[in-house]
């Protein structure tokens, strides 16, 4: 059962506070698929990625109950925290470059687990900003500022930054949200060259996006998951629920 | 691809030593707060435990530590020498330090106020000593001539110093408390037509009337845990004054006088410690005060 | 209809210029006389400032020479403390910034930390004999006056830590988190780093209250008079007691009977004007920070 699921979430529910932000979510992940996540706005979306990566801990008053499984291993009886996030990578909406060079950026991650050698690094840094697409614009100037970088950029940088740790699991949050429809597409494209090899977890804002990528979409509707299918299926005529049909085509939402 | 390595025991050990190391300091605040009082009362306390008497300390303005017949140990007289400086300094230093936030606050373009606040923020890293010494100098040739006093170490030198002292505090922490009033009231009140006196004195003063307040108290706190520039400026007579021109002597300035005098661990010197829990408490309260008023304008 | 100013707006604009007036005026009544004493100061300092000043110890029973050992001494009190308080302050900012949640219990550290800044210098003197001198049996001692002003100048470097941290943007330690870096790797590797340049304005700060102290050293470790070598260094060591600049000028201008008016004038226009100048630098430090940002 495991080996088929690299995700495996049972009844998860989360509070902030006083509010129910999941309300007993019940989904898998198979392996290197694309899952699409789409629903509107305080869905619950994010924090189901919260959740996945543990940093979730760092709410203040969030109350996490259910079973989260990655890999086998369940997310919440951790001892590693680290090296749990260093099996998911995961890129926020709002584009981060951190201050200091593009190469120690993109190095950062391995540097913190250990890898001590230069060759190493080197190796890594140019293999995922390639990965990244972003290889030919900074080759010349890996020793400048990663927050000079523009939008666009600095989020294929985040997606360096989280493919230089080796994953088996990509979540991206609403990537898209601020940067160009150029370099969406670019990341797109990435995006496809990768899905073969890792788990794709994509929570996006623009159902087209799911439609273009993912293989099943999941479409959350204020803390519960309202259907999860293949894409045909969601994008179909005839969804298993009417609300669905409806956000689809942007009745609601 | 190979999978990153795991780091290596001894980081993960050194890091947990760190975040433990970070943790106490965390705490070391705290621990020197009771710390200094736990030390202070301690040097005080076997005295203040066998034979101190409760009503002569604070109702007998008769401080006689050293008299060879009659000790008494009455310090009225250096509560009402502390208490008559600060009135005086904070009747001068509220309206003026108020004002002067109002104006930096309501009134400045930015350049203005990049000076005005540096300006203010030399001001007060003057030394103590050398307000002291302003006092005793400048301050003391003034009131001789103003006044034509025998001498000019008084309630008024002190009290004009210690104003001086406290308008930084106060011009600093009012201009924060005017600055968190939302713009929106003052923008509501001016396109209702009310002039600027009345945007001040009915809007913005009552807006940040809580923070106004906690920046007094803490004003009131310097001013009354002042030492050296108290020391070198009121004088060195123990009475209840009666006018701004008498000298007096406050709780801070008898301690740092008497101290180095007192043999260790006499009556004397263990009276010296008493009064240092006295201050000690005095500026506890009024921290306090204020800090629970502030939580109390952030509730809002 | 037109604009034309009517008497309503007329008298309003008088108003405002009133209350403008008003306010200035007040402002201007703490800086300007303020100004005008800090001249007179240098004015009566002058006929004794020079190079032989700074660098000859006081004689004739401080009624001539110089202020070589004090002003050593001051150097000494304010170094050591400085590297006993930055690191006890750095880290308990860090701890409040970086590890606490909003709960009952920081509060109370913040509330420590306010009162500890608010406790008045005669009563650290007194916590100081009691704790280090006595029961710690350092003995009056430049190691025991510096451990009272380290504790005194603690709070002046958390709060310029604090705020330099605080300053980081969030998302830069979320980005870290993400890929798999503890805590403290954050800290270490993103947050402090560009926490720099406010440390380095609470450490200038902290300098700048320790030189100034007169009663925390009075009764810890400073005194009247200690007759050390010109020139020297490294006269002193950390179980003797010191002379210090802002003690000498209180001596001199009440304890010493006889001494020439310039004197005085001298050692507290080389105080204060080391203390305003260290003050002046933190000031420039930070606006330099602000113009250097790496984000």
């Amino acid at each position: 059962m495991s080996a088929e699921h690299m995700i495996e979430i049972d009844n998860l529910r989360v509070r902030y506070g006083r509010r129910d932000v999941l309300k007993g979510v019940t989904l898998n992940v198979r392996r290197n698929e694309v899952l699409g996540v789409i629903g509107p706005a305080q869905s619950g979306k994010t924090t189901l990625l919260r959740v996945i990566n543990r940093t979730i801990d760092d709410v203040p008053d969030a109350v996490v109950r259910g079973c989260i499984k990655v890999d086998g291993q369940d997310v919440r009886q951790v001892k590693d925290v680290p090296a749990l996030r260093r099996k998911i990578g995961m890129v926020s909406p709002l584009p981060v470059g951190l201050p200091l060079s593009i190469f120690d950026n993109v190095a950062f991650a391995p540097r913190m687990a250990g890898v001590r050698d230069r060759h190493e690094l080197e190796a890594r840094v140019e293999r995922c900003l390639r990965q990244a697409a972003l290889w030919d614009e900074v080759k010349d100037r890996l020793s400048s500022l990663g927050t000079r970088l523009s939008g666009g950029q600095q989020q294929r940088l985040t997606i360096a930054r989280a493919l230089s740790h080796d994953p088996e699991v990509l979540c991206l949050d609403e990537f898209s949200i601020a940067i160009d429809p150029v370099t969406t597409m670019r990341i797109e494209d990435v995006l496809k060259e990768l899905r073969s090899r890792i788990t794709i977890v994509l929570v996006t804002n623009l159902v087209q996006q799911a439609r273009r990528l993912a293989d099943r979409t999941a479409f959350f509707f204020n803390g519960d998951l309202v259907e999860l299918d293949r894409t045909e299926a969601i994008f179909s005529e005839t969804p298993a629920d009417p609300r669905t049909f409806q956000y689809v085509r942007g009745i609601f939402g | 691809m190979s999978p990153t390595p795991t780091r290596r025991r001894v980081e993960t050990l050194a890091e947990a030593f760190i975040e433990a190391l970070i943790r106490l300091c965390g705490i070391s605040a705290i621990l020197f707060v009771f710390g200094i009082f736990f030390f202070v009362f301690r040097e005080g306390s076997q005295f203040l435990f066998h034979g101190f008497n409760f009503r002569e300390f604070f109702f007998s303005q008769e401080w006689y530590p050293t008299s060879q017949s009659h000790v008494r140990y009455g310090v009225l007289a250096l509560i009402a020498g502390t208490a008559s400086v600060t009135v005086l300094a904070m009747a001068l230093a509220v309206p003026f330090g108020i004002g002067a936030a109002i104006f930096i606050s309501e009134f400045c373009g930015a350049r203005a106020r990049e000076s005005l606040k540096v300006t203010i923020e030399l001001l007060a890293a003057i030394p103590s000593v050398v307000w002291g010494f302003i006092g005793l100098t400048v301050m003391n040739r003034l009131i001789i001539d103003l006044f034509h006093t025998p001498i000019g170490l008084n309630v008024l030198n002190g009290g004009v110093i210690l104003a001086l002292m406290s308008v930084p505090i106060i011009v600093s922490i009012g201009e924060d408390a005017l600055k968190a009033v939302p713009d929106s009231y003052r923008e509501a009140a001016l396109a209702l037509g009310v002039t600027r006196w009345q945007l001040i004195y009915r809007v913005l003063l009552p807006a940040a009337k809580n923070g106004l307040l906690a920046a007094v108290l803490l004003g009131v706190g310097r001013a009354v845990g002042e030492t050296m520039a108290v020391l070198m400026a009121t004088g060195h007579a123990v009475t209840i004054p009666t006018s701004l021109m008498d000298s007096v002597r406050t709780l801070t300035a008898t301690i740092a006088a008497e101290l180095g005098e007192a043999p260790v661990h006499s009556n004397h010197y263990q009276v010296l410690f008493i009064i240092g829990i006295l201050l000690f408490s005095i500026t506890f309260v009024v921290n306090l005060a204020a800090d629970l008023i502030v939580r109390g304008v952030r509730r809002q | 209809m037109s604009f034309q100013a009517t008497s309503f707006t007329r008298s309003k604009q008088r108003s405002e210029l009133a209350a403008r007036a008003v306010f200035l005026m007040m402002t201007l009544l703490m800086v300007v006389p303020l100004l005008m004493i800090v001249g007179y100061l240098f004015y009566q300092a002058w006929p004794i400032l020079s190079l032989d000043f700074l660098l000859s110890n006081p004689r004739n029973g401080m009624r001539a020479g110089g202020i070589w050992s004090p002003l050593l001494g001051t150097i000494y009190l304010v170094v050591i403390s400085l590297v006993i308080a930055t690191p006890i302050g750095v880290l308990a900012a860090v701890f409040l910034n970086e590890y606490a949640r909003e709960n009952w219990f920081t509060r109370v550290i913040n509330l420590a930390v306010v009162n500890l800044a608010g406790v008045p210098s005669i009563v650290h003197a007194l916590f100081g004999l009691g704790a280090f001198v006595l029961f710690a049996g350092l003995g009056k001692s430049i190691l025991a006056a510096s451990l009272t002003l380290a504790i005194m100048t603690l709070p002046v470097i958390i709060a310029s830590t604090k705020e330099a941290l605080a300053a980081v943007p969030m998302p830069f330690r979320e980005a870290c988190w993400n890929v798999g870096a503890t805590r403290w790797q954050t800290i270490r590797h993103v947050v402090l780093p560009n926490s720099i340049g406010g440390i380095l304005t609470g450490v200038i700060l902290q300098v700048s209250r320790a030189a100034g102290e007169t009663a925390p050293i009075m009764f810890t470790g400073a005194v009247f008079y200690k007759a050390i070598k010109e020139g020297d260094l490294f006269a002193y060591g950390l179980r003797d007691q010191c002379m210090a600049l802002s003690m000498h000028l209180f001596t001199i201008s009440t304890q010493v009977p006889g001494v020439p008016k310039a004197l005085p004038y001298g050692a507290a226009v080389v105080l204060l004007g080391s203390v305003l100048a260290v003050n002046a630098l933190a000031i420039v430090v930070r606006f330099r920070l602000r113009s250097r940002r790496k984000w």
